[in-house]
């Protein structure tokens, strides 16, 4: 994803290290301190989180791949001009409408919450890579082509780094809507996740186990964020002209 | 060694915009000798570029042939269009590293890593730019980044040279050294160059031989060629009588 020569040396310095380490410590601590104050089960909440991770992680993966496929096979030239409004149409069904048919075929599962969650990831990421790709300066793809660039090299060395800030953009977007579909289909149908946490504690015990779980995920987000998001967006700006 | 490098024969293109066609090119013929110096000129808007490009193999013309007697050919950008993600030594190992084989410069034989580091540091050293080379194109200047568009293309050891407008979006005197850096590297390598340029001044001085296209749709007026010896004198009588004549040239 990220070109070879960079490698991912985005924290350069000492500070960057120290705040990165803040960061992934402060969700931990403040879970396992919050969780013992007000008689919570941190192991509950720890599980549920990372069960929902877990989800969102591999729906966005895969989601990442399928985009980066579509937009580069499906979203150039002519074809792109065929196909794009097909993706434009496909992305408009509300994903929640979706759940009882993915239900139907796999069940409440993890196979089942991950497929959902990746029927919604999808389009900000297949949006934004092609719309880099289509806009990209014609001397750019004039000047792969002139010096040879063709099959997987042109993948590798041109059009995958021409994309990044757009994967970049598109998945922040795509994280946030999975975040949501994840969550909500484990409300509606599943025994586990953060999702089934703050709806089997919403109510119970003054809501205690609900207030932390809310800042829990909280804490997770921004962590996501700043560890990685922030960092890979500031990283981003060297592949703008 | 053939008579000519580069046969142009009849090339028209019409670029379909929507439903109204847009004549670009008609009925364009010349031919280019091998190790030749061409300047093409024509009023801006004219078709050169397109002409450029239908050469490269970056657009098919829409009627005529085009007769390469080499697939190593490079192209320099007007805009320099260098990868911004890729430092300066990156960009101009781009090409090296999209061949499978090297071009002249190896003999042919498939390059290493080290074999390709090795020819971009010479590019670098020639083009004037060693320091620079881990640079972003974004920390360098106009010209500097022209350097490195010009390394690119110098580094897969074209038979064939095409430059596209190469100095128009430099300042003046970053143009005119840049322009005699080019006439040395041509000098000692001496591979064949087509270079398009608006500036009649530009095309006598660089050329051996300049074509005249007219306005939209292109067509070729006139090949004249350049007798003046090198170092060109810019200042002498001939020079100013070339440039005049090509210049009514394009005016009729």
């Amino acid at each position: 994803m990220i070109h070879t020569s960079h490698g991912l040396r985005i924290y350069r310095k000492h500070v960057h290290v120290l705040i990165a380490f803040g960061v992934l410590i402060l969700p931990i601590v403040f879970i396992f301190f919050g969780g013992w104050i007000s008689h919570i089960s941190v192991r509950a909440l720890g599980t549920a989180l990372s069960v929902s991770g877990y989800r969102l992680f591999i729906a966005y993966v895969i989601s990442a791949i399928i985009a980066l496929v579509l937009a580069i096979a499906l979203g150039q030239g002519k074809v792109g001009d065929f196909f794009i409004p097909v993706f434009d149409l496909l992305q408009n069904i509300p994903s929640f409408a979706l759940i009882p048919v993915f239900a139907l075929v796999w069940g409440y599962t993890n196979t089942m919450a991950i497929g959902f969650a990746v029927s919604a990831m999808i389009w900000p990421i297949l949006f934004y890579v092609i719309s880099a790709i289509r806009t990209a300066k014609t001397d750019f793809n004039e000047a792969a082509t002139v010096f040879g660039a063709t099959g997987w090299r042109r993948f590798s060395s041109y059009l995958l780094p021409l994309s990044f800030p757009a994967l970049v953009t598109g998945s922040i977007v795509a994280v946030s809507i999975g975040w949501e579909a994840v969550i909500g289909v484990e409300i509606i149908g599943f025994s586990n996740g953060i999702g089934n946490f703050l709806t089997a504690n919403a109510g119970a015990n003054g809501n205690h186990a609900l207030v932390f779980g809310l800042i829990a995920l909280l804490l997770i987000v921004f962590s996501i964020n700043k560890l990685i998001w922030l960092p890979l967006l500031k990283r981003s700006q060297l592949y703008a002209e | 060694m053939p008579n000519n490098i580069l046969t142009v024969e009849r090339v028209q293109h019409t670029f379909p915009e929507d439903k109204k066609k847009f004549e670009a090119i008609r009925d364009v013929s010349f031919s280019v000798k091998p190790g030749s110096f061409t300047a093409i000129v024509g009023p801006s808007g004219g078709g050169k570029s397109t002409l450029l490009r239908i050469i490269a193999g970056l657009i098919k013309p829409t009627g005529g042939d085009i007769k390469i007697e080499t697939n190593k050919i490079a192209l320099v950008f007007q805009n320099f269009a260098l990868f911004p993600w890729l430092t300066a030594f990156e960009n101009i190992e781009f090409g090296l590293k999209m061949s499978a084989r090297g071009g002249s410069a190896s003999g042919g034989k498939f390059l290493t890593k080290n074999d390709r580091h090795k020819i971009v540091h010479q590019k670098i050293a020639e083009v004037g730019l060693t320091g620079f080379e881990h640079k972003y194109p974004k920390e360098l200047s106009g010209g500097m980044r022209q350097r490195v568009g010009l390394a690119r293309a110098l580094a897969v050891s074209p038979d064939l040279l095409l430059m596209d407008e190469p100095f128009s979006s430099l300042d003046t005197f970053t143009a005119e050294k840049l322009r005699k850096d080019l006439l040395d590297i041509w000098l000692k390598y001496k591979m064949t160059i087509v270079m398009v340029t608006h500036l009649i001044e530009e095309a006598v001085a660089l050329g051996d031989e300049v074509i005249v296209l007219s306005a939209r749709p292109a067509q070729v007026k006139s090949t004249t060629p350049i007798p003046l010896p090198r170092p060109r004198n810019l200042r002498s009588p001939e020079f100013f009588r070339l440039v005049d004549e090509l210049t009514a040239q394009i005016e009729q």
